[in-house]
């Protein structure tokens, strides 16, 4: 479907309105045709006939003319631009939803700068499209038609003339919208460009002062803005190159009335009060011929626009609902990785990896840094598919399962904690809205967070600022896993490399862990020692393969990588005396509870 | 969730305040730079619109003169110049309509470039408090907006003044009594202009509030999409936007109902002065004081004078919705920086790196201090690390030392010079800040190491990747440093894209260095690789560590323990641990085991 159609099709749902509107619009062209016709007969037979009656029975009725067309027009307007509202917050709705489906990859690739221009911005231009560019089309191809009819019921010899130069218009026209719709297709993505610039910028205003780098920042925002400048520039020299001559040919038209017509009025061919009629009639024409120029590079603009948009709309998310997805039933929470590889674009990052996690078990996931373990764990509620292998859940391959109904039994602590501008209590519920007060209370206790959060003046009601930045690290850390908790999840995933918290919250979010990992299956990304080592499980990944796996008490016994990481981590976090002892007290049984000792 | 008032400024819900005359003169000090192409503007408006006015005075002499009285080879002759007319008109309007959009583009991008530096400028207390979507709306939508009207408004409305002018001067040389019954419409087209002008207003200024609305949604939206994802939150999400999104449509319907009024008024004026002309003139050509051609050109003039008329009334919708913009826009151009560069600020020379905290209290909001009375002394190449319960004001201390902040009592001085009498830039340049979030640009590892020194070599570059211990992951990737990171580093690990922030500071060579938890990002067996080139990356600078890893903390020269604002207690390791104090709680508090519940 070309672009102007589909933005036209969505004024489909108003069809009733738009009928309105195409009758008012026709109305108001047709009282337009009837005044000149008026002044034809006054100049033509009132004047010369000298009825003084008539004349005035005229005027009144040009004046009741106006007056209708006034309230035509009103009523024309009002409603198109209530219409174009309603399709445009259609389309915003749209668009919303459209981005809601996409998936990380979609994010990964498109800055949010850019996005917000075209949520904004381009959808903008689309409804000047439906608002003002197609009805003023629809209006002068009304107008045109109604203009000719009369005209050449009149004298067709001298329509034929005064119309001769539009086919030229027309060429021009043509020539002018074909020409000048790349260069506004352009516009808007170095529009974007300039958007993006300034989204950076902004969010990362710390860095640039930090760094005082505020003149870099400026040459790099004058640069897009300076592209976007040369942009329009082209445009504008497009537009000066071929709307005057639109208004040129329009005048030429004039000239031909006033000479062709002119001797016809010498020879009687005609009546003077055709010859004013005629021009009255050039000049209904004229007017929107002048705007043609005008409209052409506005339409063309915002089909320009409209492309941009539906490009988000008809995007296809790459981790999408199979056709016959089924829902996830109330799952044991049981997790395999059958030789499962996963690349991200070119850059493959796991290869080969295989284990199992049993209902309630928890798995600890190890490794330098770019190792994998964040890949891997991102798998599991499908935030990207995997290439090569099968990963299931309860038996359930994912890629067969509802993305809906796979996340809602996942609970995830996400490494950066991205909280809402919103109330404390409104972020913990984030998860189950619908959870009462008490349940949300509940949950802050047993992450560890109720207290912190009634010490604060409204308690529960305190507003944390964008991107939860009144908070601390482990503040929000603790508040994001009270939101993993209100969700009662069988499958938990905790990326908590950050120990981004003093040595008193680290005790209280141990203690918070330990009601979390209760009952579930975990995936945990940890530094903790204690967590580790009461891991039912550990898999040390390197470079996107898996080299050892075991128990805490297996690993070491192995004396690889795993025992090299973990006594640097244990050495890391405590005086070598201390350490002797817990290597020593070590008993290595499995339960739920970190056994005494250091981390 | 909605957007709460209470934290967050929304001065969205201020009334306008600034009166038009004052925004119509900054608008117009923006004009004022590019004088003589105004002025070329304005004269070829004012050609081509003379001529204009010549058609209906060419066509009443013909009319009269040529046709009534059969002289065919004068019909011919002012054929020819009326063609001639019209070619002028061509070649001035190429010029003209090119002139004016290079203008209006050249004002929107002066206006985009000053908000942008003033952003710059600003500190950190004004981006605290706002959304990142509203600031941005400013900076894009809102100038969008005003390039309908610097594009076409101004010269248009000028040049429409002048036709107007010349249509009265026009019809008062063909026939006094006849022109003066016709412009007895004007006072009431102007009446009716300003008692609707004010409701116009109103409603667009609405307007803007409302999209800004949007775009602040979108935006948290779109950078928290993750999480959104990962509780399923899409529906509910949807909900909210539509919210917004329904505020928007209603506020941009009631504008269009009082807008949608503006035309047909002036149609319909317009309507009742070609009727007050066809009534006086006929009579007055049938009692032969007056002849056809005349009133034809009457009639032409009539018409003439409201195609200006609507255009300024289109124009002023425009007008409305611009000024409505620009109100939002001198905010921001108007911002005081709380932080200000002081007017005779004097350049830091190359600093020894002593850190003096003379009295210092401290809050963000003036009514809850978060730092109190601190008095702390830091010599040249010490190592300080800052310990203490969260919130107990460390980040301030290492905030204040960069003057990201103020202190509200006393003052930092850095080698003896109060930091707020020198310049930022030769302070903060000598300063290294490493954080706990990377933040880094979208744009290829090389730039993002090279991004406090843009010129440096990549000898330099890579050194720097080595000494952190980033190289070899680097190498690992296909495209090894011009490898594209994303929107905030995305496409590396965190622990990556906290190694690359590390690269960049130690490429920018600082002779003080704060680490604000820069580690914790970081597991610790990463963290001890590259403790030797951390242990580089400390020699010979003053460093200010916050951390709570306490490896980390114990090899400071000076450990400084912190709570509730004040200093507590300083000395080293060995000395606090000694001391009982609540460095040593602390400390066995992390490696106090959990008892099983």
């Amino acid at each position: 479907m070309s672009v102007p159609i589909r933005v036209i099709s969505y004024l489909r749902r108003y069809w009733l309105l738009e009928l309105l509107v195409i009758l008012c619009l026709l109305g108001v062209t047709a009282l337009n045709i009837m005044v000149p016709y008026l002044i034809r007969i006054i100049i033509d037979d009132v004047l010369v006939r000298m009825e003084y009656q008539l004349l005035l029975f005229l005027t009144l009725s040009i004046l009741g003319i106006a007056a209708l067309r006034g309230a035509l027009a009103f009523a024309q307007r009002y409603t198109m631009e209530y219409v174009a509202q309603k399709a445009v917050y259609d389309v915003r709705n749209q668009i919303y939803e459209a981005l809601q489906r996409q998936s990380f990859t979609f994010y990964d690739k498109m800055p949010t700068g850019q996005l917000m221009s075209r949520v904004t911005s381009d959808v903008d231009l689309l409804r000047g499209f439906l608002a003002w560019g197609f009805p003023q089309f629809i209006s002068i191809l009304a107008t045109f038609i109604g203009v000719f009819t009369i005209a050449a019921s009149m004298s067709w010899k001298l329509t034929l003339l005064a119309l001769s130069p539009i086919p030229i218009v027309f060429l021009i026209t043509y020539r002018f919208a074909k020409r000048v719709r790349p260069v506004f297709t352009e516009g808007q993505e170095r529009l974007g460009a300039i958007n993006e610039v300034l989204q950076e910028n902004i969010t990362s205003v710390k860095v640039v002062r930090a760094f005082a780098k505020e003149d870099l920042e400026e040459r790099k925002f004058m640069d897009k803005s300076k592209n976007y400048f040369n942009t329009n520039l082209r445009a504008a020299k497009l537009r000066a190159l071929h709307i005057p001559p639109m208004e040129f040919m329009a005048g030429l038209g004039t000239v031909f009335i006033l000479l062709y017509g002119g001797t016809q009025v010498m020879s009687g061919e005609i009546t003077i009060g055709t010859l004013v009629a005629f021009n009255s009639y050039l000049l209904l024409l004229l007017m929107p011929m002048r705007f043609l120029g005008f409209i052409t590079s506005f339409l063309q603009r915002a089909i320009a626009g409209a492309k941009r948009t539906f490009e988000i709309m008809d995007a296809v998310p790459e981790v999408k609902d199979m056709p016959n997805a089924v829902e996830l039933p109330p799952t044991k929470g049981q997790v395999r990785f059958e030789n499962v590889s996963f690349s991200y674009g070119q850059e493959p990052v796991l290869r080969n990896v295989a284990f199992e996690a049993k209902p309630g078990e928890t798995i600890a996931l190890l490794g330098t840094t770019g190792s994998g373990k964040s890949s891997v764990i991102s798998l599991i509620p499908r935030f990207y598919d995997i290439n090569e292998g099968k990963l299931t859940i309860d038996d359930f391959d994912v890629r067969d399962l509802k993305i809906e109904s796979l996340r809602k039994h996942i609970g995830i602590v996400h490494q950066e904690t991205f909280l809402f501008s919103a109330t404390i209590r409104e972020n913990i519920a984030y998860s189950r809205p619908g959870a009462n007060m008490e349940e949300i209370i509940d949950a802050a206790k047993s992450a560890e967070a109720h207290d912190f959060i009634t010490s604060f003046p409204q308690g529960y009601n305190t507003v944390v600022g964008e991107r939860g930045s009144t908070l601390s690290g482990g503040q929000r850390q603790r508040i994001a896993i009270a939101r993993a908790l209100l969700k009662d999840p069988k499958i938990l995933i905790l990326d908590d490399s950050t120990s981004s918290v003093d040595i008193e919250t680290e005790y209280q979010i141990q203690k918070a862990l330990q009601a979390l990992l209760k009952d579930r299956t975990t995936f945990v990304i940890t530094q903790r020692l204690s967590t580790i080592k009461n891991a039912h499980k550990i898999i040390v990944l390197d470079q996107g393969r898996i080299v050892e796996t075991g128990t805490h008490d297996e690993l070491m016994e192995k004396n690889g990588m795993y025992r090299r990481i973990y006594e640097t981590q244990l050495a890391a976090q405590a005086k070598p005396e201390v350490q002797v002892q817990v290597v020593k007290d070590s008993a290595g049984r499995k339960t739920k509870g970190p056994v005494g000792g250091a981390h | 969730m909605g957007f709460h008032q209470a934290f967050l400024v929304d001065e969205e819900e201020t009334k306008r305040t600034v009166p038009d005359r004052v925004l119509i003169k900054r608008l117009l000090k923006y004009m004022a730079r590019y004088k003589s192409n105004f002025a070329t503007i304005i004269s070829l408006l004012l050609v081509s619109s003379s001529l204009g006015l010549v058609g209906p005075y060419i066509l009443a002499v013909a009319i009269d003169q040529y046709i009534a009285q059969g002289n065919l080879s004068a019909l011919y002759w002012i054929s020819a110049v009326y063609v001639g007319v019209y070619v002028i008109v061509w070649v001035v309007s190429s010029f003209q309509t090119y002139l004016r959009f290079w203008l209006g583009q050249r004002l929107i991008l002066d206006l985009r470039m000053d908000l942008f530096s003033r952003l710059q400028r600003l500190s950190m207390s004004f981006y605290d408090k706002r959304h990142v979507g509203r600031i941005m709306s400013r900076v894009t939508n809102d100038v969008e907006t005003l390039n309908e009207f610097l594009t076409s408004g101004v010269e248009v409305a000028i040049g429409d003044i002048f036709i107007l002018v010349g249509i009265v001067v026009m019809m008062l040389i063909l026939n006094v009594q006849l022109a003066m019954v016709t412009l007895t419409v004007i006072p009431i087209l102007l009446v009716g202009t300003i008692l609707l002008g004010e409701r116009v207003r109103e409603a667009y200024r609405l307007t803007r509030k409302k999209i800004s609305g949007v775009t602040a949604n979108l935006a948290e939206s779109i950078s928290g999409m993750r999480v959104v994802q990962s509780f399923s939150r899409e529906m509910a999400n949807a909900q909210q936007f539509d919210r917004v999104n329904v505020e928007n449509l209603q506020a941009n319907i009631q504008a269009a109902r009082v807008s949608a009024l503006f035309f047909p008024v002036v149609d319909v004026l317009g309507s009742v002065g070609m009727c007050l002309v066809l009534w006086f003139g006929g009579t007055s050509v049938m009692n032969g004081s007056l002849t056809l051609g005349v009133l034809v050109a009457f009639m032409a003039y009539v018409t003439r004078f409201f195609m200006p008329i609507r255009e300024i009334s289109m124009l002023y919708n425009n007008v409305q919705s611009a000024l409505a913009a620009t109100e939002r826009i001198t905010e921001i151009l108007d911002a005081r920086s709380e932080v200000e560069e002081a007017k005779d600020a004097v350049e830091l020379p190359k600093i020894r790196g002593e850190i003096k905290f003379n009295d210092v209290s401290f809050g963000y909001d003036p009514e809850n201090s978060v730092l109190d009375d601190i008095e702390l002394e830091i010599r040249e190449n010490q190592r300080i690390a800052l310990v203490g319960p969260t919130g107990a004001g460390k980040t301030s201390l290492a905030s204040l030392v960069a003057r990201f902040y103020d202190p509200q009592k006393g003052s930092i001085t850095v080698d003896g010079y109060d930091v707020r009498r020198v310049t930022l830039k030769s302070l903060r340049s000598q300063m290294g800040i490493v954080l706990q979030d990377p933040l880094l640009f979208s744009g290829t590892i090389r730039e993002n190491i090279a991004y406090g020194r843009p010129e440096t070599s990549e000898q330099k570059i890579v050194e720097a990747a080595k000494a952190v211990g980033a190289h070899d992951f680097i190498m690992n990737f296909a495209q090894g440093y011009d490898t594209v990171v994303g929107e905030r580093g995305i496409r590396l690990s965190m622990g990556q894209r906290q190694l690359v922030s590390f690269a960049r500071a130690l490429l920018a060579d600082p002779r003080i260095l704060i680490l604000d938890e820069a580690t914790s990002s970081v597991d610790a067996y990463t963290e001890l690789l590259i403790q030797n080139a951390l242990k580089k990356l400390l020699e010979k600078r003053t460093t200010l560590i916050i951390a709570h890893r306490l490896s980390t903390v114990r090899s400071a020269d000076r450990i400084v323990v912190v709570d509730n604002g004040r200093i507590v207690d300083m000395g080293s390791h060995e000395e606090l641990m000694r001391r009982e104090g609540l460095y040593r709680k602390l400390y066995e508090m992390q490696l106090k085991p959990i008892e099983a519940k």
